[in-house]
């Protein structure tokens, strides 16, 4: 930062010098007229000027060289965290027990991802393959997620349920690429070696994803060492990392850059030119010649005789204005405490954490997106907006059924989706004109003035832009081709769009929507249906079945606080869905499984988190739906890779998922086989993605289902409808 | 950064506030500029380069176009004594600065559009379109531009003298006989015109001052507590225009909008939001400018004077956008030989004015429409004796008529492109066929309690509600509580609402 500016005043001093000697220079019309202290006065500030205009630029186009090679370093690691993660890196130093007795030797590492889940895995040493490097060792990401169990104590074992065990494997597995490596908030290691109470172990170690230097996400130093209390079961060293993972993973956005080789020489020649440039703006003044001296006014600025304007007596705005000072006073006051309070209660309430903010604000070079995260993080953060806003927002709510833009508050306080309105009322998805508009929303801008200012810093013509990703959106070619691509590896496609809350409950949203016109839809969304059955897509559409049932159960099918189906929906979904797979099977070894009604309680839902506010209220009391958990040996089942059917989802699969009542336990409870849930709940693309590094997942298949919310055909805000490859197919 | 956002209000105002009345008189010019860069670099640093480079260029020419530099040719003296750029230089120097300040704006608003007109041309002959270089538009510079523009346009008509002049003047007076530094007087010089462009509060969206009416301002003006009350009951009346009837004016309009179909009475319902909203938006806007700059002693000129209340196209102009419509007149359309060169030329002055204001405000076919609509309605009023052809009728159907041909202009204004403006055209007048039953749901964001409820408050203030301008004279100590708790319950609705720029910070 300060390197910029104070390039840039050396940029404008040198300039203004230049400027300033050449205007003396052509005032003096020629040298030959000029005193001679002028004389000098130009060259020192011509030459003075030269040497800021040049040390400036050397090193504004330094900094502008740096800014740009981070840019573009921040680029190539944003393409690579696309990659699979595949294999972590092990490096040891000092005493290596994983190489003199690896049979009795394991690593334990732990991680806690930042949504508070953790997992915990033993790594036996013959799991690890040795480098060629001394202590470096490699294990597949695959064999530590399959080891990974909840936390274990060195006296107790590996202490965990198999629901625990599977929640932790669950959540192992979806760190699937590396870009999803950023939720995971710390890292603790220890080596353990079995059957001996002295073992030398390593002084320090070191993780790094894909074997990739620049991916070292821990350096930890040995601070502990415990062995078994009955000195023959085991040693155990702990690590520990003094920066945390997410100090790691801002490192990766540092770049290496050529150190300034040349900085004593330029801060040299700045100061030279500093010395000169004043010298010569004083040898103007000395060189000036009387002021009254009218012979030679004609090469110096001259003030004219005259005042420029007058200011007039009083102002438009100011005019018969009638305001008491004490009332002036008041409006002051009261102003300077409403406008100053907030910041200076944040500061006094938390002062490491403003301070910490601030630090990490001013440190780093200003962005465009720094700027604008710094601004939303003190906005989310602030105590007393968050108070305010959640009060006010429950008054407004209760007196008005106002929402807010993110969630619109029915008459009977059924709470609903307006990016879900847009897909209703929208425009058409598949017209040219909506692509447009979405290609113009969520297209990254690129800031050519930016790019040419790096340009003009490092002198490399800027590289071709790259083709948008939303250039490549089209919401039927990506179903064609995962169809083709999986009936390539003799696997039958089934694609399912859960149809959204505002298609199932129109007269809810407005009481005078007629009823006898269906379920509302796009108007593009039966063409596009149309379309992909043409194409031989095998598409489910299961909303007119829910609208008809609609009528006929008595439960709600939909939660009426959230945006997502309730356990009723998702049974009537997959009565459906059973009989649509069942033919396509053929014949398969049926398995048992048991069927039990459980309640379940929503405290927690998403479109009234939206707004900020709580159940339990007397306008959003608690609401409570039982459902039908489906186990196997009294756990709620889960199938695994050898399921033949493979359903890929968002949100509307992991509904009830963890409790064993989701969309895929209630298939295999109708078809008697199982069903592999994967499923992301965030945006459209992430299951394909996540399914792209499973190729074992994909190995016994002979079905793949895809669920998605259907409102997401039309929304702007998400990932483009990709085509995104199946992983590659397991060899024999 | 907006004046509605949490930043702005809790910590900007205050620290710049702060920083501008501990220092001494003498460089407050300086704080406020260097408060000012911190706000509009906020948007993206990068743009600072062009602000700053834009300063330079036009204070440089501004002092060539007068006289107090010479480069070219031998300088003269003016009657009034007054120094006298030969007339190479005084052409060749406002040349620069145009060349400067238009090539800015053509290149940042307008090359996109160019590239995009030029790619559908190609492809309409069969031929391969060009890659679409994306160039982000640098936030106000319509805005300081035009006043970089009045700058030196002024300073060559001689109807204003450059910043060096007051300076030196001021230096002279303060101090009789003491000789300063020139170029100290030089820095100092910079340094108010580098204030009069940057000040944060009319920065990004005006209103467009010249600097002659600003000029005395930034050397004398006095901050006084009464200034100070006013400016924060300008300010709260603003903001809460912006935040209690703006922005929910806006949730309708953009529903309004973004739906594929709309029954007739939607799309009005919709379109009136519309009206509403802009006029809140950049009204209360104004409002907030005009009472920051009270708040640092300055003192703006009115921007707005109910332009709702109109009765034809023309009064409408007088009250819309005040500063746009002076800029225009004094630049643009008087230069063109406003209406001294015959009927027709008046006509075609009028319309040529309009477009290009129109096209000012957005590179798109819609503002070219929209300021086609405005020209030829001004021309036909001009026609007509500057008096709409509604003339005799009740001046309620005067006014509703005004609102109603405005109204029309908002479609193309605010639709995103020329299909979707039609479209909605076409749901106004009931001419987009069969409306599908899902067109009803949007009704269910249009007629909500609270939207109902800001439309009538915002109906009620545009066309009965006396303007801030005018509340604001006499401010009794009731009306300051009120307004306060205005103000205070305007800050709270913020925190509910989500990120909402005024509409003006795109133009």
């Amino acid at each position: 930062m300060w390197f910029i500016a104070v390039a840039a005043v050396a940029n404008v001093v040198g300039f203004a010098a230049i400027i300033l000697a050449i205007v003396l220079f052509t005032r003096g019309n020629g040298l030959d007229a000029l005193t001679a202290t002028r004389r000098k006065a130009v060259a020192c500030t011509l030459c003075g000027g030269c040497l800021l205009a040049v040390g400036g630029q050397y090193m504004l186009q330094r900094g502008l060289y740096e800014v740009g090679s981070r840019t573009a370093a921040m680029s190539r690691l944003l393409g690579t965290l696309q990659e699979p993660l595949e294999t972590i890196r092990i490096k040891t130093s000092g005493p290596d027990p994983l190489r003199e007795r690896q049979d009795k030797t394991a690593l334990r590492l732990f991680f806690r991802l930042t949504a508070g889940t953790e997992v915990a895995c033993e790594v036996p040493g013959n799991v690890l393959q040795p480098l060629p490097e001394p202590g470096g060792y490699q294990a597949t990401w695959q064999s530590v997620s399959d080891l990974a169990s909840t936390r274990h104590t060195v006296d107790e074992g590996l202490v965990a349920s198999p629901e625990q065990i599977a929640k932790s494997q669950t959540a192992a597995r979806r760190i699937a690429r590396l870009q999803d490596w950023r939720r995971v908030q710390r890292i603790e290691v220890h080596i353990v070696v079995y059957g001996t109470d002295s073992a030398p172990m390593p002084t320090s170690l070191e993780i790094a994803l894909n074997d990739d230097e620049a991916l070292r996400v821990y350096h930890g130093d040995k601070v502990n060492e415990l062995s078994s209390p009955d000195k023959s079961g085991w040693t155990q060293a702990y690590y520990q990392d003094s920066s945390s993972v997410g100090q790691r993973l801002a490192s990766w956005e540092d770049v290496d850059v050529a150190p300034h080789r040349l900085g004593v020489a330029v801060a040299g020649v700045l100061g030279a030119g500093v010395l000169l440039v004043l010298l010569g703006v004083g040898l103007v003044g000395f060189g000036r010649p009387p002021r009254n001296d009218a012979a030679n006014r004609s090469w110096e600025s001259t003030p004219p005789p005259s005042r420029p304007v007058a200011p007039p007596e009083v102002t438009p705005l100011m005019r018969d204005v009638a305001i008491g000072r004490p009332t002036a006073a008041f409006l002051l006051g009261v102003f300077l405490l409403v406008i100053a309070f907030p910041a200076i209660h944040q500061v006094i309430a938390h002062p490491q954490e403003e301070l910490e903010t601030f630090r990490r604000f001013v440190t780093a070079f200003p962005t465009k997106e720094s700027c604008k995260s710094f601004e939303e993080q003190l906005a989310r953060e602030s105590d007393l907006a968050k108070t305010v806003r959640r009060s006010y927002q429950a008054v407004l709510t209760r007196t008005l059924h106002q929402g807010s833009r993110k969630v619109v508050v029915a008459s009977d306080n059924t709470l609903f989706y307006p990016e879900s309105i847009e897909f209703v009322t929208g425009d058409g998805f598949l017209s040219p004109h909506f692509a447009g508009v979405k290609r113009a929303t969520m297209s990254p801008t690129d800031d050519a003035f930016g790019r040419f200012l790096t340009y003009l810093a490092t002198g490399i013509a800027p590289a071709p832009l790259e083709r948008s990703t939303y250039d490549a959106d089209d919401p039927v070619a990506v179903f064609v081709d995962y169809k083709e691509q999986l009936r390539e590896r003799g696997i039958h496609l089934v694609v399912l769009p859960a149809p959204c809350k505002e298609t199932m409950f129109p007269e809810k949203l407005w009481p005078g929507y007629p009823t006898e016109a269906g379920p509302a839809l796009n108007v593009d969304f039966r063409k596009w249906k149309q379309r992909l059955t043409e194409a031989g897509v095998d598409v489910l559409d299961v909303t007119d079945a829910l609208w008809q049932a609609k009528s006929r159960v008595a439960a709600p099918l939909w939660l009426k606080y959230d945006t997502h189906w309730s356990p009723e929906g998702v049974e009537i979904a997959a009565d459906h869905l059973a009989a649509h797979l069942k033919p396509l099977l053929g014949h398969y070894q049926r398995h048992e499984y048991t069927a039990s009604r459980q309640p379940l309680r929503f405290v927690e839902t998403y479109l009234l988190n939206m707004l900020e506010l709580r159940t339990g209220t007397e306008q959003f009391p608690v609401m409570s739906h039982d459902f039908t958990q489906v186990s196997q040996d009294g756990q709620p089942v889960h199938a695994g890779d050898e399921a033949p059917i493979l359903l890929l989802g968002d949100s509307f699969t992991e509904m009830y998922d963890a409790a064993g009542g989701g969309l895929a336990q209630q298939l295999m409870l109708r078809l008697g086989t199982g069903v592999q849930a994967m499923y992301q709940n965030v945006e459209t693309g992430e299951s394909r993605v996540a399914l792209s590094t499973r190729p074992e997942a994909l190995a016994r298949k002979k079905i793949v289902v895809w669920e998605f919310w259907g409102s997401s055909l039309h929304a702007t805000y998400w990932q483009p409808w990709e085509q995104v490859p199946l992983p590659p197919p397991i060899t024999r | 950064m907006v004046f509605s956002s949490h930043l702005f209000i809790f910590y900007f105002l205050p620290a710049a506030l702060l920083l501008y009345y501990v220092m001494p008189r003498g460089i407050r010019n300086l704080s406020l500029t260097a408060t000012s860069y911190v706000f509009y670099g906020w948007a993206n640093p990068y743009f600072l380069v062009l602000i700053a480079w834009s300063t330079l260029v036009d204070y440089c020419c501004g002092n060539l176009i007068y006289g107090h530099w010479t480069l070219v040719g031998p300088g003269t003296r003016g009657k009034d004594g007054d120094p006298r750029a030969s007339n190479l230089q005084r052409k060749l120097f406002l040349t620069v600065s145009l060349i400067s300040n238009l090539g800015m704006l053509l290149f940042f608003k307008y090359f996109m559009f160019a590239q995009e007109t030029l790619n559908s041309l190609l492809v309409a002959s069969g031929r391969q379109p060009f890659g679409i270089l994306t160039v982000l538009l640098p936030v106000g510079i319509s805005f300081y531009t035009f006043e970089s523009i009045s700058y030196n346009v002024d300073i060559y008509r001689g109807k204003a003298k450059p910043a060096i002049v007051w300076v030196t003047h001021l230096a002279e007076q303060q101090h009789p006989g003491r000789r300063t530094a020139q170029w100290f007087l030089e820095l100092k010089a910079l340094v108010a015109f580098a204030c009069y462009i940057t000040q944060f509060p009319h920065l990004v969206a005006g209103p467009i001052i010249r600097y002659q009416d600003l000029e005395w301002q930034i050397h004398l003006r006095k901050e006084t507590l009464v200034k100070f009350g006013r400016g924060v009951f300008f300010f709260a009346l603003g903001f809460g225009k912006k935040i209690l009837l703006a922005n929910p004016m806006g949730e309708v309009a953009d529903t309004a909008f973004k739906a594929a179909t709309l029954q007739w009475f939607d799309a009005w319902y919709g379109l009136f939001a519309y009206a509403f909203q802009i006029y809140f938006d950049f009204s209360g806007y104004s409002d907030m400018a005009i009472g920051l700059g009270l708040m640092l002693g300055f003192e703006f000129f009115k921007n707005f004077d109910s332009p709702y209340k109109s009765q034809s196209i023309t009064e409408f102009w007088r009250r819309w956008h005040i500063s746009l419509s002076t800029w225009l007149r004094d630049y643009l359309y008087i230069p063109l030989g406003g209406n001294r060169k015959g009927s027709l030329r008046t006509y075609i002055n009028l319309l040529i004015t309009m477009v290009l204001g129109g096209f000012w405000h957005g590179a798109s076919w819609n503002f070219l429409i929209w300021g086609a609509i405005h020209g030829s309605w001004l021309g036909f009023e001009r026609m007509l004796g500057k008096e709409s052809f509604y003339a005799r009728a009740p001046a309620v159907l005067r006014v509703a008529v005004t609102f109603l041909i405005v109204n029309l202009g908002w479609v193309f204004f605010r639709a995103p492109d020329l299909t979707s403006g039609m479209d909605y055209l076409a749901s106004l007048l009931s001419l987009g066929g069969a409306v599908p039953a899902t067109a009803t749901l949007v009704r269910s964001i249009l007629y909500s309690n609270d939207h109902i409820l800001w439309m009538v408050v915002a109906a009620g203030i545009a066309f009965l509600g006396v303007d801030t301008w005018q509340l604001s004279k006499r401010v009794t100590p009731f009306r300051a509580v009120l307004a306060l708790c205005l103000l205070i319950w305007s800050l709270v609705a913020m925190s509910t609402q989500t990120y909402n720029p005024f509409l003006y910070f795109q133009f």
